[in-house]
């Protein structure tokens, strides 16, 4: 079974070599372009893996994963956080809202391809 | 304030020195003395005046070496 | 009896020997016992007049013990000399004060019209002073030579006496016009006449108790027995005469020239203060011995002024009558020689000098100043001789003495309430002084001068008796029904409390002009008051030249020539002569008042250098005590208060720098997010292509696109990331002057490819008046492009276009850049200055956002700026600003350091 996968990103361009090597991998891509949406599509799609950036338009990543954690519907949903800043504060905001990988760009594709698969594999 | 210097003393006897000489050798004091006695033969207020007179100088004497003396020690 | 010769020869000889020793000292100056204490308080003796020699006796055969009064009024001011006279020595020192006229006047606002009055009541007491002395001499030789017919006649005798003793005082008394210079040829004559006074008198005393009377007790007895009743004369006469002679020993003008301007060491005050007083006192031990002797042995009928020379020559001793005399004749010549010395400095100083300065009115001081001021002197003191010589010759016979010598210390008298209250009270002003010292001078001479002098006349008499105008109130000898005091303590009562209630009144009627404030402080604070005290509060300016000029006018080459020179060297100033600042010409101003006086020597000074101004404020930080501690104190509180201001300046400085760190972390971050973006897809797409063999063409093309795309970004980046660095430094822009529009139109032309492909319409209006700014072409040719650039890349309009404005609005150059898109929302508004913002609207350009930030940095560093001015729905508007350039280049320093702008919301 193929694991649901939603992409939380503002940048076009990163978004589709995310969407290229995670259906290459077997997966089922959703994209959404800023926060508001993700948590709109979240509730839609129930993936089972959520790749969430931070800094996003309207609603910042942070604030949609507060959001994921408080809603008993979408609190299944396993989440990876996608930061350009990697500073050690972010991570630690990161693990105590409750995310379950994090990773900074620029990032390594086989990298981010076996944490989507490690979490998609738990849930 | 400042406790008095010696200098400082010094300064107010001989501000009040003169006046205090002054009152010494005018009526009424000088009056007191004016009068038919005699000292050694010489009229009583004539060795009063004199005697006064001599007294004041020697107190200005001391004063003017007192002060000379103070203002030595007492460099402003 | 000695005969006419032997007297004659006597006086001739002593004259000879005076002669001498004045000579030997004045060519001796300084040396060993000329500056000693005991010369400096003999020469205080030429209190003792022939008055004192003569009249003494005369008064203690007549009056009893009344004539110690003249004596002790002087002890008890020298008894009291730390208070006053301590005080009088030390400001004449730091002023230069040449007299007592010079004294007040320099006081009073250095007025000469007060100098000039006090000058006209010295002469008008001492002519019948000097015509008394005159009158002793001639009278006394007339007694020790015999019969008026063997001596020829008085007047002859008089004006022999008179024409000596001005030729002794022209020789040395004016040889120089410097206060500063003392007459050691004078003093040490008349210490030599003060010993001759004394051994004299002393002498005659001795006679009188040893020769003639047998010892003490039988002098006693003969002065029990000639005195009046000692129950008398002890009423207010005698208080007044102790408070008269002690102003006299201040005020007279020739005790003011020994005690004060001729001091050499404020320390020999110290020894004069005793030694004075026990002169007096040893010169009034022998005076009632003699008198009762006098009265006692002579012939009823002789005059008991004469008996210092009758009563020995009675006694057949000749020698000691020769002595007598001597001293007779010492007690007259050296109160005639310095009163003329001191009288003529003021006849010179107060009357001549100003009336020549004001006839020479608006010019500069010309002419030889000093030959002039010696010339008056002498004329002087011949004049004041031949006044004194006809005063003797026509004045009134009757009167005795010792009434003369009372009529002139009343008249100096006057003097001392201005005296007092220039030493001790700081409100007294020149209008105070001039009222006192008129009415008290005019009330004495109504009451007292003039009684004496038209004696004889019959419409004084008439006067005298039903009072002027037949107004019996004011009759001189009973001013108002005052007729319970003797002619001259009705004098002293009058004069003496209208003169002290005007001036009080006067001096409290106004306040203090500045430059009597000064001078009050000056001398009130003598002590307080460092040597060069306020005159740091008077500013003046002149050339060394002219001021060169005036000096050696006024005090020769040589002294002048000194004078600027030794200036200079003190100063460490190489030049000859000193840089003439305030304190120069302070300095110059002063050493001429020691020749000139104070009033005419700020008037000459003023004529080259202007008048003082003297600023209030500075004045009213010296003017008293209280205002010194308060200024202290707040001192001292300016002193903490700079200390927190320090302190706290530290304190956020600190947190600029915790908060500038801040920035900085904050800025990196941002910066390596904006990189790390880019980077991103350019790391995950070539990883794709490298991993992936079976991608086809077309979208490896289009992978391969975006590499390309994100590179140029990242490049770009860079480069903006670079050029904000650097604008904000402001290092590699030099500014000059150029015209804006040269740079604005090099920006419309750059932007003209964008705008056509684009299809955005540029509509422009230009102001025709020319323009010039401080700035740098390339980099505000920068700003223009960045903004019209933004213009034509956000315009969302249908038909696009946007209008460029310039005008000039009070000294600013002002361009409008306005589009009619939809305008910037009211959230991008606050943020679109800040770095790393970009609007929220959709667009291809993908820039940093540095843009806005970079052109407001460069505008701000040209002392312009750029604003948004409109942000509504119908379209933006930017508005640069630019001020034109003008002689002041400071505002274009603005300092916009790294990292002012806060870049918290820039998200």
């Amino acid at each position: 079974m193929s694991v649901n996968v939603l992409i939380a990103e503002d940048e076009q361009n990163i978004a589709e070599s995310l969407r290229f090597i995670l259906e290459q991998a077997g997966c089922d891509v959703r994209h959404a372009l800023d926060g508001e949406e993700a948590l709109k599509e979240a509730r839609i799609s129930t993936p089972d893996v959520l790749i969430l950036d931070v800094m996003l338009p309207s609603l910042n990543g942070f604030d949609v994963l507060k959001t994921i954690r408080s809603d008993s519907d979408l609190t299944d949903i396993a989440v990876l956080i996608l930061t350009a800043k990697g500073q050690s504060h972010d991570r630690k905001t990161a693990d105590t809202l409750g995310a379950d990988a994090f990773v900074t760009k620029p990032f390594s594709n086989s990298e981010i391809v076996a944490e989507v698969l490690r979490l998609g594999a738990k849930s | 304030m400042a406790k008095l210097t010696p200098l400082r003393r010094l300064k107010d006897i001989a501000a009040i020195a003169p006046i205090f000489g002054f009152l010494l050798l005018i009526p009424p004091v000088i009056g007191l003395f004016a009068t038919e006695a005699t000292v050694f033969g010489a009229p009583l207020v004539l060795v009063y005046l004199f005697a006064i007179w001599l007294a004041l100088i020697l107190i200005a004497a001391i004063l003017s070496q007192r002060l000379s003396q103070a203002e030595r020690d007492d460099p402003k | 009896m000695s005969s006419l010769n032997v007297v004659i020869l006597a006086a001739l000889g002593y004259a000879v020997v005076l002669f001498l020793v004045a000579f030997i000292s004045d060519r001796s100056t300084r040396s060993g016992w000329l500056s000693s204490p005991l010369v400096y308080t003999l020469s205080i003796s030429v209190y003792c007049t022939s008055w004192t020699f003569y009249g003494a006796v005369g008064s203690a055969a007549r009056n009893g013990l009344e004539f110690a009064t003249i004596y002790i009024g002087p002890t008890l001011v020298f008894l009291g000399f730390y208070s006053v006279l301590r005080k009088l020595l030390r400001i004449r020192r730091e002023n230069n004060i040449t007299s007592i006229a010079d004294f007040i006047s320099s006081r009073y606002g250095k007025s000469d019209l007060i100098a000039a009055t006090v000058t006209i009541i010295a002469v008008f007491g001492a002519a019948p002073y000097i015509a008394l002395q005159l009158k002793a001499i001639t009278t006394s030789f007339q007694v020790i030579g015999g019969s008026s017919d063997t001596v020829g006649s008085a007047p002859i005798t008089a004006l022999w006496v008179a024409a000596g003793l001005a030729l002794f005082t022209i020789i040395f008394g004016t040889r120089s016009i410097d206060a500063n210079e003392r007459h050691y040829g004078v003093v040490a004559a008349i210490a030599v006449e003060a010993i001759v006074k004394l051994v004299a008198l002393i002498g005659v005393g001795l006679v009188a108790v040893y020769h003639v009377a047998d010892g003490p007790q039988d002098i006693f007895n003969r002065i029990t027995e000639t005195m009046p009743p000692p129950e008398e004369g002890f009423g207010v006469r005698w208080i007044g005469l102790i408070l008269l002679s002690g102003t006299a020993v201040l005020c007279l003008p020739r005790q003011f020239q020994v005690t004060v301007v001729e001091n050499v060491n404020e320390r020999h005050l110290f020894t004069a203060a005793w030694l004075f007083p026990l002169y007096l006192f040893l010169m009034s031990l022998f005076i009632l011995p003699i008198a009762a002797v006098g009265a006692t042995t002579l012939p009823p009928g002789s005059n008991p002024d004469m008996f210092v020379l009758t009563m020995p020559l009675a006694a057949g001793r000749d020698d000691i009558a020769l002595l007598a005399f001597l001293g007779g004749f010492s007690s007259a010549t050296s109160m005639v020689i310095v009163s003329c010395i001191a009288l003529s400095t003021m006849i010179s100083n107060h009357i001549v000098m100003p009336l020549t300065l004001r006839r020479t009115a608006g010019l500069s001081v010309d002419g030889d100043v000093r030959g002039l001021l010696l010339k008056s002197r002498r004329i002087a003191i011949c004049g004041i001789l031949f006044v004194g010589f006809l005063y003797l010759e026509f004045g009134p016979q009757s009167a005795g003495l010792a009434s003369i010598g009372l009529v002139a210390f009343l008249g100096v008298a006057q003097v001392l309430p201005a005296l007092l209250g220039a030493l001790f009270w700081p409100r007294a002003n020149r209008r105070g002084a001039m009222l006192g010292l008129s009415i008290g001078f005019a009330i004495w001479t109504y009451t007292l001068l003039l009684p004496g002098l038209l004696a004889d006349a019959k419409w004084w008499q008439q006067i005298a008796q039903v009072g002027p105008f037949g107004i019996e109130a004011l009759r001189p000898d009973a001013l108002f029904g005052l007729t319970s005091l003797d002619p001259l303590m009705h004098a002293f009562f009058w004069s003496i409390s209208a003169n002290v209630f005007f001036f009080v009144l006067g001096s409290l009627s106004r306040d203090l002009n500045p430059l009597e404030q000064l001078q009050s402080t000056l001398f009130v604070d003598a002590f307080r008051s460092g040597s060069e005290g306020g005159q740091r509060l008077v500013g003046r300016a002149a050339s060394a030249d002219t001021l060169f000029d005036l000096a050696q006018r006024v005090m020769g080459a040589n002294q002048a020539y000194g004078i600027f020179r030794n200036y200079a060297q003190a100063h460490n100033q190489k030049a000859e002569f000193p840089v003439p600042d305030d304190a120069f010409i302070n300095h110059l101003e002063r050493r001429m008042a020691s020749s000139v006086g104070a009033a005419s020597a700020r008037a000459m000074i003023s004529r080259v250098a202007g008048g003082e101004r003297i600023s209030l404020d500075e004045l009213v930080e010296i003017a008293d005590e209280t205002a010194r501690l308060m200024e202290y104190s707040t001192r001292i509180e300016q002193k903490s208060r700079e200390i927190e201001e320090t302190a706290s300046k530290l304190k956020s400085a600190n947190e600029r720098l915790v908060q500038i760190d801040a920035q900085k972390d904050e800025f990196l971050s941002q910066v390596s997010h904006e990189l790390r973006t880019p980077m991103t897809s350019i790391r995950s797409f070539s990883e794709i292509l490298a991993q992936n063999d079976r991608i086809d063409d077309d979208k490896s093309r289009y992978f391969m696109d975006i590499i390309h795309d994100e590179s140029v970004r990242l490049t770009r980046l860079l480069d903006e990331i670079l050029d904000i660095g650097a604008v904000e430094r402001g290092d590699d822009f030099p500014v000059t002057l150029i015209d804006p529009m040269v740079a604005l139109k090099r920006a419309v032309d750059a932007c003209r490819g964008l705008a056509a492909s684009a299809k955005v319409t540029i509509i422009e209006h230009h102001t025709d008046q020319p323009a010039v700014t401080l700035a740098n072409q390339d980099r505000l040719t920068q700003v223009f492009i960045n903004i019209i650039s933004n213009a034509i890349k956000y315009n969302d309009a249908v038909k696009p276009e946007i209008e460029i404005e310039t005008t000039i609005i009070t000294g600013t150059f002002l361009t409008s850049v306005s589009d009619n898109g939809s305008g910037v929302s009211e959230h991008d508004a606050t943020l679109i200055f800040d770095k790393f913002s970009r609007g929220s609207k959709p667009t291809n350009e993908k820039g940093a956002g540095l843009g806005l930030a970079i052109s407001r940095t460069i505008a701000r560093k040209f002392g312009g700026d750029v604003v948004l001015a409109r942000a509504s729905q119908t379209g933006a508007k930017f508005n640069i600003t630019l001020p034109i350039a003008s002689e002041d280049h400071n505002q274009t320093n603005r300092d916009d350091t790294l990292y002012t702008k806060p870049l918290a919301e820039s998200v």
